[in-house]
């Protein structure tokens, strides 16, 4: 009786979290002395990350889901998240094996077939879509040749990344930082770099929050004072028939041209289009509401969990997270560098601040250029015509995916 | 080993990929401005705001002269309403025939208030 007793609290004690940190096989990666230091490591980050979220407000709506999906997966014994069904060596020589991760598989490997499966970001654009207002671009769509020079930095940083040593399709996940788009982000790293996604993610979303300390030291940089105080016309008011068929001329040209980006923008102009039409007024309040949030919930969390420390605890992520700020500024650079010249080809119409909005975190980008113009002149109001290059932007970096998405066919 | 020349491809392919469809847009959303836009009635008329009915007149500096007459229905209503309540009078004594810009906000208060209603609307 009494060695039963003690069986049973030996071999509960041994069931434990604790246990397996502190009685760690020769088999974890990061073993010191019998201790799991890599499973401490990364509860330390996720705190560090929910400490970021809570206290300091960064992008808090992903950065918290993200930082406990983190928690949940490093915590031992667990076993919510299981990243070898995903990146282990048979799902990437045979495919996923989905009887296999429907069977033993816990919450967060459920959960994550719908980034797997890339069906999370679109299902995110559908909601951007339907809260974002795209008449600023409509009234001056000369503001697309910005968000297209703000994907400077995605090309820029798929160099360096390749310097770096990353082959192509790792380098190209880690270029789409540049597009500052979180979503878009996700969907090109799940098809061409899946074991990077974790970093991938974060880094993403931690530069999105810290737009409004990256940018504005390169936009002073590459301006003169004259040209940060150039005042704009007003924009043309935009009827409601344009509104309605720009989303649909925009599907219709980038299903034709670049196919790959379809699922992206197919859904982001689906979304516009609910809102637009006013005929589909409930589509869209779930759309940018109840769907969005459940949405942003699973993605969080789930990308959250692929942060495994074998997987993150690796020099690769320390390079993917300078390459994410090389590849922002280049962003800036590009889309300021283009402000200019459209400056002087119209005569000093243009203020070169909009160009930096061009990067598409919507609207933080645009504020950005607000806030840069108003301190050389207070009365100066650029932020709708920020507006203009930002949702660009948007276009912009799930244009440059699909270009990835489709080279990328030609490497693999 | 990475393929340089591949890689420079992909990079210089890339942008210039993005820049096209990007352009082909833009060009799309040109021609259907010419189509849809909304029409710009830019006939300059030299009136003065009127306050006809009623006996208060809102008196207005000369330079305020009214240029360029637009149909705004629901900002009019705006006006239409602040007038009256300022004057303590009904909206039917009104008779908004034109407005203008009076240049930009010179008071910080107005420069803030401007700004935090920019940004609720984002």
């Amino acid at each position: 009786m009494g060695q039963l007793f003690i069986d049973g609290i030996k071999s509960f004690a041994g069931s434990t979290g604790l246990a397996r940190i502190f009685a760690a096989t020769s088999s974890s990666a990061f073993a010191v002395n019998g201790i799991d230091a890599g499973v401490i490591i990364m509860i330390c980050i996720a705190c560090v990350l929910l400490y970021l979220a809570i206290v300091k407000q960064f992008e808090p709506l992903l950065l918290l889901p993200i930082a406990f999906g983190m928690l949940l997966t490093n915590l031992p014994g667990a076993g919510v998240f299981h990243a070898e069904f995903f990146t282990g060596e048979d799902a990437i020589k045979n495919g996923l094996d989905f009887g296999k991760i429907l069977h033993d598989g816990g919450l967060l490997d459920l959960l994550y077939l719908g980034v797997k499966l890339g069906i999370y970001p679109p299902l995110i654009f559908l909601g951007i879509g339907a809260m974002t207002d795209f008449s600023p671009l409509i009234a001056n769509p000369k503001s697309l040749l910005l968000g297209a020079a703000a994907q400077l930095g995605v090309f820029t940083a798929f160099l360096g990344a390749l310097l770096l040593g990353f082959t192509i399709p790792e380098a190209m996940s880690i270029g789409i930082i540049g597009g500052a788009d979180g979503p878009t982000a996700i969907f090109v790293t799940k098809t061409l770099a899946a074991h990077l996604l974790p970093a991938i993610a974060i880094a993403a979303y931690s530069y999105m929050a810290l737009i409004p300390i990256i940018q504005p030291p390169i936009m002073k940089a590459f301006t003169t004072k004259k040209e940060r105080s150039i005042k704009m016309e007003q924009l043309r008011p935009v009827s409601k028939t344009e509104k309605i068929l720009f989303p649909i001329v925009v599907t219709i040209i980038v299903a034709l041209f670049v196919p790959d980006a379809v699922s992206l923008v197919g859904t982001l102009m689906l979304g516009n289009l609910f809102k637009e039409t006013g005929v589909a007024d409930r589509l869209s309040k779930t759309a940018q509401n109840e769907l969005m949030n459940i949405i942003t919930i699973f993605l969080g969390v789930t990308v959250g969990a692929t942060a495994t420390a074998d997987m993150f605890l690796r020099p690769q992520t320390l390079f993917i997270i300078v390459l994410g700020l090389v590849a922002f500024a280049f962003s800036t650079f590009g889309g300021i560098m283009l402000g200019k010249l459209m400056c002087k080809l119209t005569g000093g119409k243009i203020n070169p601040l909009i160009g930096s909005a061009g990067v598409s975190a919507v609207p933080m980008a645009a504020r950005v250029s607000q806030t840069v113009g108003q301190k050389e002149n207070p009365t100066n109001y650029l932020l709708m015509h920020a507006m203009g290059p930002n949702v660009a932007g948007v276009i912009g970096s799930a244009v440059a995916a699909g270009v990835f998405l489709s080279l990328a066919k030609l490497f693999i | 080993m990475v393929n340089w020349g591949n890689a420079i491809l992909v990079a210089v392919l890339g942008l210039a990929t993005v820049f096209a469809v990007l352009i082909i847009i833009m060009v799309a959303i040109m021609i259907m401005a010419k189509i849809f836009a909304p029409a710009k009635k830019e006939t300059p008329k030299k009136e003065e705001i009127l306050n006809k009915p009623v006996k208060n007149t809102v008196s207005v500096p000369k330079k305020d002269i009214i240029v360029e007459v637009r149909e705004d229905t629901e900002l009019i209503a705006v006006f239409a309403a602040a007038i009256a309540a300022s004057l303590n009078t009904s909206t039917y004594n009104l008779k908004i025939k034109s407005y203008r810009r009076l240049g930009e906000a010179k008071s910080s208060w107005q420069n803030i208030s401007r700004k935090e209603n920019i940004y609720t609307k984002l």
